[in-house]
């Protein structure tokens, strides 16, 4: 078995009373698109910045490609790129300009940052725009060039922070698919995010934390059987009496049943033919209904099972 | 790697125009107005008239040591002091009155004056009467007295005529208004503590995303700090030297003829300015804002004490609290100018120099020991 890209172990952050990290495990292999989800003050941030040895932390250890992360390992910082939560760019700068002054903290020839620093550009899709000032720039343009400038050294494990908060669905996705294009090439990637379809979309596996501990770990599909949710039937019904009501909630797999505005909504656990037997159910005692809808369990569920709480905090 | 960060540190620097306004506009502003408002006050003093009296004398004893006295002091040309307008005492009541004359000189029982106003006019007229009356008693007792030494007293008298005259060490002229000057270029070296705190801010991960994403990267602290620094001395430099060439060449104010060496103070008061801007922006964890103001409060204050708004008052520190003098960066600078300009020798340039040249190191150690910090407790 290869060397995870990041191993982290019994690691806790403490801010005075408060525990932000309370011994927190993860392991990331090579090539993976891990997503952390988790909602505000889980501990997704303090945990990238103890990654990088920004953050002293109480306890736990930290290790990156195998080794002990230190501030002083610039081996191991020479491999990791980073993408902040906030846009961190020179104002006083052009795009091309930043992206050339943050790829040279990392790469010091200077034919090789030439070429490096045209590619980021070309990746982030910024080649008109490289004698822009970021202040001339929009919203996603912005983040665009916040993602260049952490990926253009092409690092080995890219950590991107939320980099699509605030971002039209139009830059959103041209991100998500350089992301999947950096994976292809073979970065191993960290996303944080608090779009759940983002997550779902491009995740190869899923960490769900919350209070700074990780409560779920896999795939989408494996964290999907952690839940009790296997199908959400819905439909129109004009009229439900009660007793209708407790009988469809003894039928099999059936846990849970809603009726309101005219809206029937019956929570299933795992199992076969779940709609066939609440439709046959509702044939025959003669109550009319119309439009039927049936969804699997989606991450969201998931993380509002596990965490019980909405992740997108407003 | 260096030279990158060098680059862009004055690439930076450049396109700030905060900075470049408190750096190049503020000095070359300051500069003119004090230019123009002290051009005025030297016309002032260039453009002086003599003075128009009345001489009222008692006719049945005439004083013809005093008459003489006036006779010299009247003769026209660049040294008339006095004019007499009149003999008349009706006339010259009335011209006083009317203000076209300053004073009456009454010599009847004894030598008298009446003015009608307090000015500088005024004030000569009865400095030089007292000086006179003066003069005559010493004279007269010692006629009395011991006439024998009479002549010995003329004679020194005479020699003495021009009393004291201010002189330099060098051959270069000493101008009232030029330690404003200096001050102007202390301040000038001084704000380069706005370069100096934003080269902290960026490379404190606790203070700015920005200086987390450069402290994440795999390039030693201390070469950050450094590039940063060097490129700050070298804008700040460059701005400084545009606002000397302004004040030597454009208002031709006189700093003599050491130039080398004050080019040399320049550099030392930016790496000072500097410093101290790395060592406000090193400490705390207050914003970048509030840090401007504190640091601009500070340098104000240094360039007050040192004579930027009132000339003598590196003159009033010196005698009360020495100390400040000695410590206070804009003080060293102006003294550094002053010592070049005065003396011969470079025994007290140099002492200023070498203070200067260790509070900057100190405080580029303490920012960098502040800085260099490994991890954060919290970002």
């Amino acid at each position: 078995m290869s060397t995870p890209v990041i191993k982290i172990e019994n690691l806790v952050k403490r801010y005075n009373e408060l525990v932000a990290l309370d011994h927190f495990n993860l392991e990331i292999e090579q090539g993976e698109i891990f997503g952390l989800l988790g909602p505000n003050g889980s501990g997704k941030t303090t945990t990238i910045n103890c990654i990088l040895a920004l953050l002293s932390f109480d306890k736990g250890t930290v290790e990156v490609f195998g080794e002990t992360m230190a501030p002083n390992k610039y081996k191991i910082k020479r491999e990791i790129g980073i993408v902040f939560q906030n846009v961190a760019v020179f104002n006083e700068l052009t795009v091309y300009e930043n992206i050339d002054y943050f790829c040279g903290l990392y790469i010091m020839d200077k034919n090789t940052r030439k070429q490096y620093v045209e590619e980021a550009i070309e990746f982030a899709g910024l080649t008109e725009f490289k004698k822009f000032y970021p202040k001339k720039l929009s919203g996603g343009l912005l983040r665009r060039l916040n993602i260049a400038c952490g990926i253009a050294h092409k690092p080995k494990l890219i950590i991107m922070d939320e980099p699509t908060v605030a971002v039209d669905p139009q830059s959103r996705n041209k991100i998500l698919e350089g992301i999947l294009e950096l994976n292809k090439k073979g970065a191993t990637i960290i996303y944080t995010s608090h779009y759940m379809e983002e997550v779902e979309q491009i995740c190869t596996r899923i960490a769900i934390m919350d209070k700074g501990r990780n409560l779920a770990i896999g795939t989408k599909e494996e964290l999907k059987m952690m839940i009790k949710t296997g199908e959400t039937i819905s439909m129109e019904v004009l009229e439900l009496e009660n007793k209708y009501m407790e009988e469809i909630r003894k039928l099999n797999h059936v846990y849970q049943v809603d009726y309101a505005d005219n809206k029937l909504n019956i929570k299933c656990s795992k199992g076969k033919h779940n709609l066939i037997r609440i439709l046959d159910y509702l044939q025959q005692n003669q109550i009319a209904f119309g439009r039927v809808y049936s969804e699997l369990p989606t991450l969201n569920d998931v993380f509002l099972e596990i965490t019980g709480k909405e992740l997108r905090d407003k | 790697m260096f030279i990158q960060l060098l680059k862009y540190k004055i690439i930076k620097m450049f396109r700030t125009k905060d900075e470049l306004f408190w750096c190049l506009a503020f000095p070359l502003i300051l500069g003119t107005l004090f230019y123009i408002s002290f051009g005025k006050l030297s016309e002032k003093q260039e453009s002086f008239q003599c003075i128009s009296i009345a001489y009222i004398e008692d006719q049945t004893k005439k004083d013809e040591q005093f008459e003489t006295v006036l006779n010299v002091l009247s003769e026209e040309g660049e040294d008339q002091m006095v004019q007499v307008v009149t003999n008349s005492e009706n006339e010259a009541k009335e011209l006083l009155l009317n203000k076209k004359i300053s004073g009456i000189i009454y010599n009847t029982e004894e030598i008298s004056l009446t003015v009608n106003d307090s000015g500088i006019n005024e004030s000569i007229l009865k400095e030089f009467l007292n000086q006179y009356i003066q003069k005559r008693e010493t004279i007269m007792n010692i006629a009395r007295s011991s006439p024998e030494k009479l002549a010995q007293l003329l004679e020194s008298e005479s020699s003495n005529n021009n009393s004291l005259k201010e002189i330099s060490f060098t051959d270069a002229s000493i101008d009232p208004m030029s330690n404003y000057f200096y001050s102007l270029i202390a301040m000038s070296c001084l704000y380069g503590c706005f370069a100096g705190m934003s080269s902290a801010v960026d490379a404190k991960a606790n203070l700015s995303t920005l200086a987390a994403r450069r402290i994440a990267a795999p390039t030693n602290k201390m070469k950050l700090i450094l590039g940063d620094f060097l490129g700050a001395v070298l804008v700040q430099f460059a701005c400084t030297m545009v606002t000397l060439l302004y004040l030597l060449f454009v208002l031709k104010i006189d700093f003599g003829r050491k130039l080398p060496y004050i080019v040399v103070t320049i550099l030392v008061g930016c790496m000072i300015g500097i410093a101290s801007g790395l060592f406000a922006g090193s400490i705390g964890r207050q914003s970048e804002k509030m840090k401007s103001s504190i640091i601009l409060t500070f340098t104000m204050v240094e360039c007050f004490l040192s004579g930027l708004m009132f000339g003598d008052m590196k003159d009033i520190i010196e005698h009360h609290a020495p100390i400040i003098n000695r410590i206070n960066p804009a003080a060293l600078i102006v003294d550094a100018f002053y010592s070049l300009n005065i003396y011969d020798t470079y025994e007290r340039y140099t002492k200023n120099l070498v203070s200067m040249l260790v509070i900057a190191g100190l405080l580029c150690i303490v920012s960098f020991l502040v800085i260099r910090r490994e991890r954060y407790a919290s970002i």
